[in-house]
């Protein structure tokens, strides 16, 4: 059948248009761009809120993306394993809040929860006769902020892919453990871990090149504060450009990143195709 | 014994998590009922609940909301754009990577590899490349121009659901009506479509959320006032940390039901939709 195969071919030519428009052709100029002005690279890496920026995001990526994927694992099994529970039930439903709600409302609400006087975390720490963190005005506890936020605004969807990872599990290996007397624990690493393995790498990886590109948890809950200090990549490109106009700079920041985005693209389609 | 324990935990669990995932909803939602003097004080409840703040949004009395009717309108105008462009873009282009299309497998293995990549590759960072592209175009504060960003950046996702649905519908059914003498492109929206209703209703759902709840690329693309979107008017309030948290938070609640709403309403689609694709994983 000719007919179908050039209607499988032209059913391409939107997607192929606005991916040569939007993707190919704005990375080509920015990077162009990059390398016609070569004194910009090298300022970049004597730049020293660069290399903070660029040492934040590593950090970030580095504490976030386990702590995330580890939670994932563990609260998806706990919504597989316990689904019975009719309280399980309410946590299935609502726990994908986060995903839904937008970043704006969301990471502001964490940023007035977060104030040193008029918090409710300070508040609830007080009234546990705790003292109060200052979260937004040291660098470590605001790093802390910008990854609690992460974690809560993201852990859904995750969780959410892994628990369907796990409904692909057959119930039987499980009640079999069971018969065998085997606990919760040993028939999550001697069953579940060694089938969901593949699918947590993947999901390790694949949140990794995406918490790179984090913008919102840095940009609205500490502003980059306090002082600049929590600067990732993508805020300081942004703030190149957004405020100070000055378009190199804040392309050759963003594109700084591509050499590490494309190593861990490649072990994604490694693992894809494995 | 052993029942009380595990009910005992399961209880604790549960608790936990759903204080953690409500939480700053609910401090949205109380400080959005204070009156502007108790924004500054830190209780779990309003002692004087009012509806000052809602009332300011309603009258747009607040010099931060005083367009917010026409934001919230340009916000629902641009997502149903994105919607609709990034539902066209996807629904055709999954039909070139399902895996059952007829193409070559080299053609059809690289269309499935530029889709995967620009899914992957993190969207922001495309942000300021695309927003030199669109100034050198001068598209900059225009619909097209950034309903075009957002529906290219949701697009492969689009195309990799369609895919999932349309790979279960047998070959037989489209080869029977091209046999009949209908052209393809009939098969296509006349047969095919309605057989992936589901895939139809998530990916235009999902779009529809992407498109609302992005800040980054409205942010960048849109600097003229009368053009904001509601996620860019709201982040804007907050150049100090002496503004009225109270009208944020209603006017942020606001912004926030549309996609809550729609959530829940499609959630049997989209779940399962996002389910397909990992379990292929």
């Amino acid at each position: 059948m000719k007919r179908i195969l050039t209607f499988a071919l032209l059913s391409f030519i939107p997607f192929f248009v606005v991916f040569i428009f939007f993707i190919i052709y704005p990375l080509a100029a920015s990077l162009s761009m990059m390398f016609m002005n070569p004194e910009v690279i090298t300022e970049l890496f004597s730049d020293e809120l660069y290399i903070r920026a660029f040492y934040n995001t590593l950090v970030f990526v580095g504490v976030a993306i386990p702590l995330k994927l580890t939670a994932a694992l563990f609260l998806s099994g706990f919504l597989s394993h316990f689904r019975k529970y009719s309280i399980v039930k309410v946590v299935g439903v609502l726990y994908l809040l986060p995903w839904a709600l937008p970043a704006v409302p969301a990471a502001l609400s964490f940023r007035w929860s977060l104030n040193y006087d008029f918090g409710l975390f300070n508040k609830f720490l007080t009234d546990l006769g705790l003292p109060k963190i200052p979260w937004l005005l040291t660098y470590p506890t605001a790093m802390a902020s910008i990854i609690i936020f992460h974690v809560w605004k993201w852990l859904p969807q995750w969780t959410l892919l892994l628990y369907a990872g796990r409904q692909s599990i057959p119930d039987e290996l499980y009640e079999a453990a069971k018969i065998d007397g085997a606990s919760l624990w040993s028939s999550f690493t001697d069953i579940t871990f060694p089938l969901l393995k593949k699918l947590f790498v993947i999901c390790m990886v694949l949140s990794s090149i995406w918490s790179i590109g984090e913008f919102e948890a840095i940009w609205l809950v500490t502003m980059a504060g306090p002082n600049q200090a929590t600067h990732t990549i993508t805020t300081l490109g942004f703030n190149e450009v957004f405020q100070f106009g000055n378009f190199v700079k804040g392309v050759s920041v963003y594109m700084s990143v591509l050499p590490l985005i494309s190593a861990l693209l490649l072990v994604l389609i490694m693992l894809f195709r494995r | 014994m052993k029942d009380l324990k595990e009910n005992l935990l399961v209880g604790f669990i549960s608790l936990i998590v759903l204080v953690w995932t409500i939480f700053p909803i609910y401090n949205m939602i109380i400080t959005s009922f204070k009156p502007w003097r108790e924004v500054w004080m830190a209780t779990y409840f309003p002692h004087h609940p009012t509806l000052e703040a809602y009332i300011t949004i309603i009258n747009q009395s607040y010099f931060r909301v005083h367009k917010y009717w026409l934001w919230l309108w340009n916000s629902i105008r641009v997502s149903l754009e994105v919607m609709v462009l990034g539902a066209l873009i996807g629904l055709l282009a999954g039909y070139t990577i399902c895996e059952r299309s007829a193409l070559r497998s080299f053609i059809k293995g690289t269309a499935r590899m530029i889709s995967l990549l620009v899914y992957i590759f993190p969207a922001s960072l495309l942000s300021i490349p695309i927003y030199i592209l669109l100034m050198n175009y001068h598209l900059l504060n225009t619909d097209i121009g950034l309903a075009l960003s957002l529906a290219t950046l949701v697009s492969p996702f689009n195309a990799w659901m369609a895919a999932e649905y349309l790979n279960s519908i047998p070959k037989e059914i489209e080869e029977a009506a091209l046999v009949d003498g209908a052209s393809t492109f009939q098969v296509y929206f006349k047969i095919l479509l309605p057989l992936i209703r589901p895939a139809i209703i998530a990916l235009s759902v999902y779009s529809f959320i992407f498109s609302w709840n992005n800040y980054l690329y409205p942010l960048l693309i849109i600097q003229d006032e009368d053009k904001f979107l509601l996620p860019v008017a709201l982040g804007a309030f907050l150049q100090a940390d002496d503004d009225p948290w109270h009208i944020f938070f209603a006017a942020g609640l606001i912004y926030a039901v549309p996609p809550l709403v729609l959530y829940y309403a499609f959630r049997r689609y989209l779940v399962s939709g996002l389910f397909r694709g990992a379990v292929k994983i």
